[in-house]
């Protein structure tokens, strides 16, 4: 996060540039940040990075 | 001191390109393996992917750079690198564990392209995508999945095309870099207007630098912007 880079970052990056997401991404973009500070307050506390990050899979099957 | 020593083997090879008496040599390979983007162990002495940008300086016809996003990628790029000959290949790839995403099959026909859609981690197909989700280097490229998947997450009806990059110089005009694709080819990639967001191992201006005569104007490139020192593994990206 230090040089956004970040998933979280990446994505709001994307809600600022597509257009129609300009008007609609306003709440979610707020949940990235709040993901931010969680993440960070959660590494700065364990010494170690949030499990749904060290433990981060795709999601989706392919077809 | 590296730089100086690439540098030169650089020219000599270039020379020796024109001259038919010379006896081809085996290509020099450089793998670059405590990368920048480790933090919680490479600390405050590996803080610098700046050699990319010196690579990028010499001679086209001799240099080639790639940045595999899996294992597979990687003995894909290291079968092709340690076979070749009269080249300077850097290959750049974290030593640590990396999620693999690609079968064999499927990393040896990317690795080949040096460029390309996966499909697998797009859903654009058969319409104009929103935006192109680009990366280059192993952990940016675990970023650019997640957020791809954050963002389809929490707009069901978006199209995002997700392009990797192995092959640096493909992003480079044809006519600059014998890799580089033709116009046409980037422009099928990532589109002649969508915003592409692209997340790189390096400083962005390289990635800029490379781009910069092709028809999409909407590159916005993340990468290395600050230092620190030793920090926490995730908390560096």
């Amino acid at each position: 996060m230090n040089n956004e880079i970040d998933r979280f970052t990446l994505a709001t990056d994307a809600i600022d540039r597509i257009p129609r997401l300009q008007k609609i991404g306003g709440q979610a973009k707020e949940k990235f940040r709040n993901k931010q500070i969680e993440c960070r307050a959660y590494a700065y506390k364990n010494g170690i990075d949030m499990p749904e990050i060290t433990g981060w899979r795709w999601p989706y099957k392919s077809e | 001191m590296i730089d100086s020593m690439f540098n030169q083997h650089a020219k000599w090879l270039s020379i020796c390109n024109h001259l038919s008496w010379r006896q081809k040599i085996a290509s020099l390979n450089l793998l670059i393996t405590s990368t920048v983007w480790r933090q919680d162990h490479n600390g405050f002495t590996h803080q610098d992917p700046g050699f990319l940008d010196v690579v990028l300086n010499k001679s086209a016809e001799v240099t080639r750079i790639y940045l595999p996003p899996d294992a597979n990628c990687l003995l894909s790029v290291a079968n092709h690198c340690l076979r070749s000959e009269n080249y300077i290949n850097v290959i750049v790839s974290d030593k640590q564990l990396h999620l693999q995403y690609l079968n064999m099959n499927a990393a040896i026909e990317h690795c080949t392209k040096g460029i390309g859609i996966w499909d697998w981690a797009s859903n654009d197909q058969g319409v104009e995508p929103d935006a192109v989700m680009a990366c280059a280097g192993d952990i940016p490229t675990q970023e650019a999945l997640a957020a791809t998947v954050l963002l389809r997450e929490e707009f069901p009806d978006i199209k995002i095309r997700f392009v990797n990059v192995v092959d640096l110089f493909k992003l480079q005009p044809s006519k600059n870099h014998p890799h580089g694709l033709t116009d046409r080819d980037f422009d099928s990639l990532f589109t002649a207007d969508k915003p592409i967001i692209f997340n790189f191992h390096g400083y962005p201006y390289l990635i800029h630098r490379l781009a910069y005569a092709r028809t999409n104007r909407n590159l916005h490139v993340r990468g290395l912007r600050r230092r620190a020192i030793s920090t926490l593994r995730w908390n560096w990206p």
